[in-house]
């Protein structure tokens, strides 16, 4: 059973457009969602928790429709969202008490361990927290009610490298179980690099690539040529190119080139630099 | 729904503090004071009322009502955490304040049994009507857009107090009769589950 498929959702604003997005997450993977601001990471995590009326199309978690009785999908799904909208004045030990009577299967035990973990305060009101700190509190509800699916926008967002590097290891803790999945939407690439089994590229509301990450990184490759001798490729193997005063550099599909050329690893971030500019 | 509860008692607690206070000391001065002061028996029925309506500007604010919809819980839920909150902190003020003109029957005896029922059942209908008429909008429309009408309630309900006590003639106590205040808290009584029941239908198709 696939964690999560989305199939032709859809869904319009006065100058936006989600277009017939077509994603599967299998069970046990961890995919990651990359796009500019404005691209359409948080309509779709908003749309696959039906917290926003979808035009057209289907999205179904963990083998339901997520319109039928979503309350129940829920208690196994976990979210953290850019911004953690806990009230101001509770502190970690009253949101516990709260998400206690919230959950069915709260596990108060692993709450504590993680706020513990994550060296946050009990009895500090959420008001008085850092922005880490904020997402820190989300992070540990959104781990401790047993979930099977993480919904993540934006999870590392604020947190320091110390901390970041500790809850990427929690995150590929919670994937060691093969029912376990994760679907993370991040600026931060080198997270998703470090996280992800499968790449999506969002941008401008339309879904340009999804494929596994190590087939990505294999596929791709950068290549650093005077502009004569890029006339020389098939310009199918060439997916974009950037002039520079030095030369070109093309993001190029390895197949396509000729043995000998000189190719450089390419990364996921530059992969989607390069893309998003062609699309443009 | 038990978490949702507890969450609005916690914000009950935090931010409505001064709301108890200003419950104690007006309720503290109707029973010493004069009883036709009918303003200071108003007062505490309508902040009260209010209750809802200032915890929702908190869940705004704080994004809670955004995060809320993540959990599992339904939005007819959170609508419903937000009438029973203004339900029972309303009955609470009601009931402290059959508590203190109890005691001022005692204590100086200038209005009778007979007076204070259809004088709870009008405080009652004040505690009961201004959420209901401002409440579906608030859900509907948000809090931004919604506070012309929250405003509107509280000059209506204010002034619609305040012309009351102008109407009791020196050396009387205000009061109805029996009849009507008993069918004006049915009335307020219908229009609270009404309104209540339209919450739930707007804010479930809401966008947030």
């Amino acid at each position: 059973m696939n964690a999560l498929e989305i199939r032709n959702l859809t869904k319009t604003y006065p100058g936006f457009r989600l277009d017939n997005l077509n994603l599967t997450l299998p069970s046990g993977c961890i995919l990651g969602l990359i796009g500019e601001n404005g691209a359409g990471k948080t309509t779709t995590i908003k749309l696959i928790l039906d917290m926003l009326r979808r035009d057209s199309g289907t999205v179904t978690i963990l083998g339901r429709d997520n319109r039928d009785n979503l309350r129940l999908t829920k208690e196994d799904v976990g979210v953290v969202m850019d911004s953690v909208g806990l009230p101001e004045c509770l502190n970690a030990r009253q949101v516990g008490k709260i998400m206690a009577r919230i959950f069915a299967r709260w596990d108060g035990k692993c709450y504590a361990n993680l706020v513990e973990s994550l060296d946050l305060p009990w009895d500090k009101t959420f008001k008085d927290f850092s922005r880490g700190m904020k997402m820190k509190l989300g992070i540990a509800v959104a781990l401790s009610h047993q979930p099977k699916l993480l919904l993540l926008d934006e999870p590392t967002g604020g947190l320091d490298p110390v901390v970041r590097d500790q809850v990427v290891e929690l995150f590929l803790d919670f994937t060691r179980r093969e029912d376990h999945a994760i679907l993370i939407s991040s600026h931060i690439v080198s997270d998703l690099e470090k996280l992800c089994d499968y790449i999506a590229f969002l941008h401008k509301g339309k879904l340009m690539l999804l494929e596994e990450k190590d087939r990505l990184l294999e596929e791709y490759g950068l290549l650093h040529c005077p502009a004569e001798q890029l006339e020389d490729l098939d310009p199918e193997a060439v997916r974009s190119k950037k002039v520079t005063p030095y030369g070109v550099e093309a993001l190029v599909l390895r197949d396509g080139v000729p043995e000998g050329w000189n190719l450089s690893p390419v990364s996921i971030e530059e992969l989607f630099v390069f893309m998003a500019k062609e699309a443009k | 729904m038990s978490g949702l509860l507890l969450k609005e008692f916690y914000l009950a607690r935090k931010y409505c503090r001064s709301h108890l206070v200003m419950t104690v000391l007006f309720l503290g001065l109707a029973m010493f004071g004069s009883s036709e002061n009918l303003f200071l028996l108003v007062y505490p029925c309508a902040l009260a009322s209010f209750i809802p309506v200032t915890l929702l500007s908190y869940d705004t604010q704080s994004k809670w009502d955004v995060y809320f919809d993540t959990l599992p819980t339904s939005r007819a839920q959170y609508v419903s955490a937000k009438y029973l909150i203004g339900l029972i902190l309303g009955e609470l003020v009601l009931a402290l304040t059959a508590v203190t003109q109890l005691l001022a029957i005692r204590l100086n005896g200038e209005i009778g049994l007979r007076q204070l029922l259809p004088l709870l059942c009008g405080l009652q209908v004040i505690a009961l009507v201004p959420p209901a008429l401002c409440l579906p909008l608030i859900f509907k429309l948000g809090v931004e857009k919604g506070r012309v009408w929250f405003l509107v309630m509280i000059a209506v309900t204010f002034g619609g107090s305040a012309v009351l006590a102008l109407g009791v003639e020196e050396g009387e106590s205000f009061s109805l009769p029996g009849n009507l205040s008993v069918w004006l808290l049915l009335g307020a009584a219908v229009l609270y589950a009404l309104s209540w029941l339209l919450s739930i239908r707007l804010y479930r198709t809401r966008e947030l």
